[in-house]
């Protein structure tokens, strides 16, 4: 175990630097470097040998072991160089991870703050603060094994950010599209295709968890809806959610 | 069925105005804490059985409170310091009728009353800002203004994040207020006849003055010279009256305190 640290001015630049360039290896050797890295006054603790096969499970690790499940939310969201420091730490877990990519980092706003409009993309900080609001419920959009940061990460974390700490979107969302197994049902994430804006009939993407997103926005303007249980929602939901309605009926 | 239109309410919803609620923060950006002082749901329209809930959101965080029947809305304080403070706090509340989610009424963008200070926002603003130097500066509305137009307070972002950061800060209240003051007596000195004209900026402060138990500035003094110092000498009773209330006069003992060095809070 050692003490996380936050990655200094300079640390961030070769961090940066690193990440733009695609290519060498990630530069762990700043991690511990006092010209690249300060010691932070908090006391927390991680074991940089882990590994993580999703991002779900990189943020429950931090969020039950390193930051011990402390509710502080907005002290720890703030410490920008920290959560680039732990980007560095786990970046084997977080680079992309199939394809002609495997390895190479994904974009700059996955590993460091780039400022509040991409703010949530930050793989390692979102995972853990996602555990933090919704616990077991965070999986469904951390889940992917195929990416550290799918097209269900976007789409829940960054689609439409109110849902981000609305309790009764996730419960919701898992209630329709996560299986007895805990596994995503497939076509959670689909879209709704172009030609749909002239073309309503079109079936792709309907009832999907984009469009889920933009249902609770509407209800929201008619419905208490983080009053509701998730049967109370399920009964306003129109009928283009049938589908994984009745899927979620099916008993295990 | 008929034609939707901007002013369309096929559900009946009702858009309560937010004059009708009434909220308070307190305490400091670590512990903050927030609530409900009243709601006026007889002007609103609303049964005394409507059950209220409220979203405190700043930024994309938010919580999310039950707080009982309107009639005897639950005024106590509720724990908010997980919101971000970078981000402008404001309410949403939600009216409902018992046993029903399909809302009633609700209203949005509700703001703290206290947020700015003991001037209040229906008479100054307050704007976190990139200042890029200055820690404050006061924008002073065109005498010509109407309204609907205010004094704003510019702060610094980076020293004071939100609204209410700076207005609950004992070193703004004691030595940013009084100047803000200043210069708004001065502009009201200046164009006295304001103060009774309800089209105006300066008509709200009148009430203000009143309650400070000032009387109008001088009337027959020319702005552009106040050979006798009639203008300044009346912006100054102003500002001695306006530091003599609680809120300044706490902020000087807890600055004088600090700088001798006793611990005070």
């Amino acid at each position: 175990m050692i003490p996380v640290r936050s990655l200094t001015e300079e640390g961030l630049a070769r961090f940066s630097k690193w990440i733009l360039d695609r290519s060498g290896t990630p530069p762990r050797e700043i991690l511990l470097d006092d010209a690249y890295s300060d010691q932070i006054d908090q006391l927390f603790k991680l074991d940089p040998s882990l590994k993580f096969e999703t991002s779900f499970a990189l943020g429950k690790y931090l969020y039950e072991s390193v930051f011990a499940r402390s509710e502080d939310r907005f002290g720890i969201r703030s410490m920008n160089g920290v959560w680039a420091w732990i980007s560095l730490v786990y970046i084997d877990s977080l680079v992309s991870k199939r394809g002609k990519n495997a390895g190479k980092p994904l974009a700059l706003a996955h590993y460091i703050d780039t400022g509040p409009r991409l703010a949530y993309r930050l793989i390692a900080r979102t995972a853990w603060e996602l555990n933090l609001l919704h616990q077991d419920r965070a999986r469904i959009g951390l889940s992917s094994t195929a990416s550290p940061w799918g097209e269900l990460s976007e789409q829940m974390a960054g689609a439409n950010q109110r849902n981000f700490s609305n309790r009764a979107f996730w419960l919701l969302a898992n209630d329709l599209y996560v299986d007895a197994d805990g596994n995503v049902r497939a076509g959670a994430a689909s879209k709704r295709p172009k030609d749909a804006r002239t073309n309503p009939n079109l079936t792709g993407g309907k009832g999907a968890i984009r469009r889920l997103a933009a249902t609770m926005k509407q209800f929201e303007r008619t419905y208490d809806v983080r009053a509701m249980t998730v049967d109370q929602l399920v009964a306003v939901l129109p009928s283009e959610y049938q589908k994984w309605i009745s899927a979620s009926a099916v008993p295990a | 069925m008929a034609q939707m239109s901007r002013t369309s309410n096929p559900t009946d919803l009702l858009n309560i105005d937010k004059r009708h609620v009434t909220v308070r923060v307190h305490g400091t950006s670590s512990d903050l804490e927030f609530s409900v002082e009243r709601i006026d749901f007889q002007s609103a329209k609303l049964p005394s059985d409507a059950l209220v809930s409220c979203v405190a959101h700043a930024g994309n965080a938010e919580e999310y409170f039950q707080l009982g029947r309107a009639s005897g809305v639950n005024t106590s304080r509720h724990r908010i310091s997980g919101l971000d403070n970078d981000h402008p706090l404001r309410f949403r509340f939600l009216f409902t009728t018992p046993g029903e989610p399909k809302l009633i009424g609700f209203t949005d963008g509700v703001r703290a009353v206290n947020e700015t200070g003991d001037l209040g926002p229906s008479l100054v603003d307050i704007e976190p800002k990139d200042l890029n130097g200055p820690a404050w500066r006061l924008l002073l509305p065109d005498a010509a203004a109407g309204e609907g137009e205010k004094p704003n307070i510019l702060v610094e972002r980076t020293i004071f994040p939100t609204a209410y950061a700076a207005a609950s800060c004992p070193w703004f209240s004691g030595l940013v207020m009084p100047e803000v003051m200043r210069q708004i007596a001065t502009a009201i000195s200046r164009n006295g006849d304001a103060l009774d004209d309800e089209g105006s900026w300066m008509h709200p402060w009148k009430l203000f003055l009143d309650n400070l138990q000032i009387p109008p500035p001088p009337q027959d003094t020319d702005p552009e010279s106040d050979e006798a110092g009639e203008l300044s000498a009346w912006a100054e009773s102003v500002v001695e009256r306006f530091c003599k209330g609680h809120s300044v006069r706490a902020s000087l003992d807890f600055m004088e305190a600090s700088i001798q060095g006793e611990e005070t809070r």
